[in-house]
């Protein structure tokens, strides 16, 4: 086996241009799943755990809001809120109204309208470090990691949505959106009056809270109440368009590397046709061809896959520094996968050349010369 | 008078290419037989059947019809796995040219070489590359890339590496066409020394009669037939 690994090294690296273009090629398929899958990943990571880190009981999400990006926009009328409000258990209930993809000085950015009255009781509340909690209509209270990313700072202005806000208090970052502004002020701007994305819940105690979410599921069919602390898993669980979206960057890196392979192996069999057809003649069977071939393969995929792995964690850290707002999360458990897939790929893609190259006649690679 | 100590005999040999759909017949009926130890050129006009016949001799293809004998196996009824392990076991190659992986040393090239060989029952021992190398002249050389060889030591290089396994038969196409006339000698003078010493056989195709005349006996061929010294025992001619 050492010699078989010493010529397929040595065939790798006599063709170095080659070898780093396919080496590349590979590692960007795994660059495509470990950042776009972690962009995702993460993106929907840090929702949920800001939704999670607001510390209500229940979280109820409308009908059909399996989707990661469904939730922008109101569609739970407020008016619920006084139904949900007299059933046993509920302590107190608060809607907020949020904009996933507003772009806000060159970042997209979470903005939360939300019921000040309310949400600071749902939950742990709003620790403001600098300011005040907003009152007026256009006023808003950003949070720590925007103040510093953007440089802004209570008494600035901020525009959002085509109007100009002042800032008038800076929190902690943590939970709930980068910006938080006056749940009815968010309304009349997205033109969704008397609407929320979904409703904070707290229970009366913690032994009320299952009984409470029973009784949701019963007065509201169709309607998702989650438990809080599960609120990261379930989202994962539920969200359709991330498990495809994952399938198919995948799938589409699996192809890049099967491809890669496929014509780097193929035009190495070609290239060496005489070399192979003399191993040939000295009494190489087809097992030792293949393998060589299978190895080299191998190899090439392996690099690629290491090189990948590095270049995923640089762009994680080049998109960190120049979007600070972007979460990548960059799981030993998906580079594993994205790995395996791509060996799978390269693996399957240099099947047709090793089965070509161990059924070459050694007597025509030698006739035409 | 005893029967002759045939390592290699032909019976009737025909081999018919099929190039389109025009048939060339390439050999038309040889009869040859190679001795133990005996040293043989085979000579003849471009395309007579020269290298058909090697390749043949050495289980590289199969005959159309007809026999080949190698240390009493029929080779020429083995199936491509048979002949291929044959190869590896009993034959010894040397080509013309492209004869050694570029990509290799001189050393990685013989170690390939080993590791095809050493396979199953053989088991050629590491210290046979560098006596090999030795008895070739290269041992300095043996880190070297072919490229950086004279085309003479290339096939020096083939010889060891034709040499390791021990193989029965050592056949050679044209191993001095691509050399000069001091580079031919020396390989010329090699193959003769390896006769010599070790009794080792040998089967070399050759245009040049200088080079032919060095062996015991040279089968002149023309036109897919063996016209002259088809064995050493004339005329011992096989029924
Ligand atoms: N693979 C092949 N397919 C078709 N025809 C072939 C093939 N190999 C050889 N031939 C033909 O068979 C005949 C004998 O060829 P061969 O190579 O044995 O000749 P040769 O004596 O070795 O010639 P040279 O001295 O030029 O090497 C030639 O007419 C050649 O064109
Ligand atoms: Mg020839």
């Amino acid at each position: 086996m050492g010699v078989i690994s010493k010529l397929a090294a040595s065939n790798l690296f006599y063709r170095k241009t080659k070898a780093i273009v396919s080496i590349l090629a590979v590692a960007l398929g795994i660059i495509l799943v470990t950042v776009l899958v972690g962009l995702a990943d993460g993106t929907l990571n840090e929702y949920a755990n800001r939704i999670e880190r607001i510390g209500a009981d229940i979280i109820l999400q409308p009908p059909g809001s399996s989707a990661l990006f469904a939730f922008s926009g109101g569609v739970l009328p407020i008016k619920l809120k006084g139904k949900i409000t007299l059933l046993p258990g509920v302590r107190i209930v608060s809607p907020v109204l949020m904009t996933a993809g507003a772009k806000v000085k060159d970042a997209v950015v979470l903005i939360w309208g939300i019921d000040a009255a309310t949400y600071d009781q749902v939950g742990v509340g709003i620790k403001i470090l600098q300011g005040r909690m907003f009152q007026g209509q256009y006023e808003v209270v950003i949070d720590t990691v925007w103040a510093s990313s953007k440089n802004q700072k209570v008494g600035d202005t901020i525009e959002l949505l085509g109007k100009t806000f002042n800032i008038v208090g800076m929190r902690m970052a943590g939970d709930s959106g980068r910006i938080l502004v006056p749940i009815e002020t968010l309304q009349s701007l997205m033109s969704t009056e008397g609407k929320a994305s979904l409703f904070l819940i707290s229970a009366t105690s913690a032994s009320a809270v299952q009984p409470l979410v029973a009784r949701l599921k019963k007065e509201f069919p169709g309607y998702n109440p989650i438990i809080s602390a599960t609120y990261t898993q379930a989202l994962i669980d539920n969200a359709m368009a991330f498990k495809q979206f994952v399938i198919v960057v995948t799938a589409l890196s699996v192809v890049v590397s099967f491809l890669v392979i496929l014509l780097a192996m193929y035009t190495s069999v070609v290239e060496r046709t005489k070399e192979i057809g003399i191993l040939k003649a000295i009494g190489a069977g087809k097992v030792f061809i293949i393998r060589a071939i299978l190895l080299e393969s191998i190899l090439l995929t392996l690099i690629g896959v290491g090189s990948g792995y590095g270049l995923s964690y640089f762009t994680k850290i080049w998109l960190n520094h120049i979007y600070p707002s972007l979460t990548v999360d960059l799981t030993w458990h998906r580079m594993l996968m994205a790995g395996m897939w791509a060996m799978a790929g390269g693996l399957i893609g240099s099947l047709y050349p090793a089965i070509r190259a161990s059924r070459l006649d050694p007597v025509e690679t030698m006739v035409f010369e | 008078m005893s029967a002759p100590d045939f390592i290699l005999r032909t019976i009737d040999l025909i081999k018919v290419y099929r190039s389109g759909k025009v048939d060339v017949p390439a050999l038309q009926g040889v009869d040859v037989g190679i001795e133990r130890g005996e040293y043989v050129a085979i000579m003849g006009p471009s395309g007579c059947g020269k290298s058909t016949l090697l390749h043949l001799l050495g289980g590289l293809d199969h005959p159309t019809s007809g026999k080949v004998f190698l240390d009493n196996i029929e080779i020429s009824s083995c199936s491509d796995g048979q002949r291929t392990r044959l190869r590896r076991e009993r034959v010894g190659f040397v080509f013309q040219r492209f004869n050694l992986l570029p990509t290799l040393s001189v050393l990685g090239n013989l170690e390939v070489a080993r590791a095809i060989h050493s396979n199953g029952a053989m088991m050629v021992p590491y210290g046979r590359l560098r006596e090999m190398l030795v008895l070739v002249g290269l041992e300095s050389k043996m880190r070297r890339k072919p490229s950086e060889l004279s085309l003479g030591e290339q096939q020096r290089v083939a010889i060891a590496r034709a040499l390791i396994h021990q193989p029965a038969i050592v056949l050679a196409d044209e191993p001095t066409g691509n050399l000069d006339t001091t580079n031919s000698m020396n390989i010329l003078r090699l193959l003769q020394e390896l006769n010599r010493t070790l009794k080792q056989t040998i089967v070399m195709i050759t245009h040049n009669p200088e080079a032919a005349a060095v062996g015991h006996r040279i089968i002149e061929m023309r036109d897919g037939k063996v016209v002259s010294g088809a064995t050493s025992r004339a005329p011992a001619v096989i029924p």
